[in-house]
C-alpha cells in the first residue's frame, strides 16, 4: 500500500521528494494515533495523503509542478523500448494542473470508476469527469504534437 | 509512436506506464548502520519513519485485501499491462492460493518472502530485459527492509553446462562464461558490476562468435576484479553452474527468467503488479 499512496502523492505533487514527504508525514501520523476508529484504512490513508498533498500544494508559490529531475512514469512492460513517448508523457502531466493529474491517475493507473473516484476524493462524479476529460485532452494533444 | 484517435486508445498507450514506486531515500536502513555519526535524534526519526511505514504497509495489506470490488472499468483488458482492478485484483488472490508450491531450499536469512529467479545472463528477449523479481525486491528494501530476499539461480541456454537444453541457443554461447563470471565477481562483492555490465553488453556478446564473447566476460571480469580467475576458477564454477541447472530442469524450468515466491511459480507475462500483489500476500501470511 505504501507505494500505492505515495504513486497516488507522485501524480498530485508531481515531486519526488514532496511526494516522499507528504506520505512519511500521513504514516507518522498514523504511528502516533493508531487505528482505532478508523473504519477503512485505505480509504483513510488515501484521503490523508490527498490533504497532505492538497497542503503542499497550498504552500506552493508557483502553480506548476516543480520538476526534480526524476521520472514520473515506468514502463510495465520491458518488451518496448518506450522511452521518448514516457518522456512526451511525463512532459504533458508536468504541465497539468494538479486536479487534472489526479483524475487521470485514479481513472487511468488505478482503475477506478468516475463514481469511486468521486467518493474518494468528495468531489461530484461531473467534476471528477470533467477534470479527467480536459486533462486528457491537454495530454493527448501535447502527445499528438510529438508525432513524427 | 502510435496513433491516438480515441479515449479509449490513449488509455491504453497511458496504461503502458504507471508512476514510479518511492524513491530510494524513503530507504532507512543505511541511515540506521551508520549509527555512530548520526545524530540521537535522526535515528529515532528514521526508526519512527520505518516503524510507521512497517505498520501501515501491515495494516494497508488488510485494508487492500478487504477492499470491495466493483466492476472493471470499461476498456481495460484483463490481461493489459496495466493496474490491476480491484476485480482483477479479488480473482488474482483466489488464483494465487491455490498455486501449487515446490520446495526450493534456499535460505531465508530472516526474510519473510524469498524470491527465487532462474536466469539466463546473456538473456536477450524482451521479457529478460528487466528483472522482475530483483525490480521487486528492491522496492520492498525500501518499504520492508529484510523481509524480502532474492535470490538467482543459473539457467544458462547452453547445453555446455545445462544438461536439460539439447542444443545451445543461438547467441547464448558464452552464457555459461558469464554464468561463471557472475559467481566468482559474487565472491569478490563484484556480483552487480559484472551482472550489470552483462546486461549492457549481452547484445553485443550475442553477435559475437562463441570464443569471442568467452573471452570478452572473461577479460571484463579479470579487469573488474584486477586478478583474471584461472580456468580452474571457471571450472569449478561451471561446475556449480550445471548444478544449478540441474535443480531448474528437476522442476520443469522451461524458459527464462522464470521467478517462483515463497516456492509459487509465476507466469511469463504477468505485470508488474500482480508480482507485487504476490509478494503482499506472502507478506501478510502468518509467520513460519
Amino acid at each position: 500500500v505504501a507505494p500505492s499512496l505515495f504513486r497516488y502523492a507522485l501524480m498530485l505533487l508531481a515531486n519526488h521528494h514532496e511526494a516522499e514527504d507528504a506520505v512519511q508525514q500521513v504514516f507518522i501520523a498514523l504511528a502516533a494515533r493508531g487505528t482505532s476508529g478508523i473504519g477503512a484504512l485505505d480509504r483513510y490513508l488515501r484521503t490523508s495523503v490527498r490533504n497532505e498533498c492538497y497542503s503542499v500544494l497550498g504552500r506552493r508559490r508557483d502553480a506548476l509542478a516543480r520538476a526534480n529531475g526524476l521520472p514520473l512514469l515506468e514502463t510495465l512492460s520491458a518488451a518496448h523500448d518506450r522511452t521518448h513517448d514516457r518522456l512526451v508523457l511525463e512532459q504533458g502531466l508536468r504541465a497539468l494542473p494538479p486536479e487534472q493529474r489526479e483524475a487521470i491517475h485514479l481513472k487511468v493507473f488505478e482503475g477506478y470508476s468516475f463514481q469511486e473516484a468521486a467518493d474518494l476524493t468528495g468531489e461530484s462524479i461531473n467534476t471528477i469527469a470533467s477534470r479527467y476529460r480536459y486533462g486528457m485532452e491537454k495530454l493527448r494533444a501535447a502527445f499528438g504534437a510529438e508525432k513524427p | 509512436m502510435m496513433d491516438h484517435e480515441s479515449d479509449h486508445d490513449f488509455e491504453a498507450t497511458l496504461r503502458a506506464f504507471r508512476p514510479v514506486g518511492p524513491p530510494a531515500t524513503m530507504q532507512a536502513p543505511a541511515e540506521l548502520t551508520r549509527t555512530p555519526g548520526a545524530s540521537r535524534s535522526r535515528v529515532r526519526r528514521v526508526l519512527l519513519r520505518t516503524g510507521a511505514l512497517a505498520v501501515a504497509v501491515s495494516v494497508g495489506i488488510i485494508a487492500w485485501t478487504s477492499r470491495p470490488a466493483p466492476d472493471p472499468p470499461a476498456g481495460l483488458q484483463p490481461h493489459s499491462a496495466s493496474i490491476l482492478t480491484p476485480g482483477e485484483r479479488q480473482a488474482f488472490l483466489r488464483q494465487w492460493e491455490q498455486q501449487p508450491r515446490v520446495a526450493l531450499d534456499m535460505p531465508h536469512e530472516g526474510a519473510k518472502v524469498v524470491l527465487v529467479e532462474f536466469v539466463d545472463w546473456l538473456c536477450r528477449a524482451g521479457a529478460c530485459t528487466a528483472s522482475a523479481g530483483r525490480a521487486v525486491a528492491g522496492r520492498y528494501a525500501i518499504v520492508a527492509p529484510g523481509a524480502v530476499r532474492y535470490v538467482t539461480i543459473d539457467y544458462p541456454i547452453n547445453a555446455d553446462c545445462n544438461p536439460a537444453v539439447p542444443k545451445t541457443f543461438p547467441g547464448h554461447e558464452g552464457s555459461c562464461v558469464a554464468a561463471a563470471a557472475v559467481r566468482i565477481a559474487r565472491a569478490h562483492g563484484r556480483e552487480r558490476e559484472m551482472a550489470a555490465w552483462l546486461t549492457r553488453h549481452r547484445t553485443k556478446l550475442a553477435a559475437r562468435a562463441g570464443s569471442d564473447a568467452r573471452a570478452s566476460i572473461k577479460a571484463e571480469a579479470s579487469r573488474l576484479l584486477g586478478t583474471a580467475p584461472s580456468d580452474a576458477d571457471y571450472a569449478r564454477e561451471i561446475e556449480a553452474v550445471r548444478r544449478d541447472a540441474e535443480m531448474g530442469r528437476a522442476i520443469g524450468i522451461t524458459g527464462v527468467p522464470t521467478l517462483y515466491i515463497n516456492g509459487a511459480r509465476t507466469a511469463a507475462g504477468w505485470a508488474a503488479e500482480h508480482i507485487d500483489l504476490a509478494v503482499e500476500l506472502e507478506l501478510a501470511r502468518p509467520s513460519r
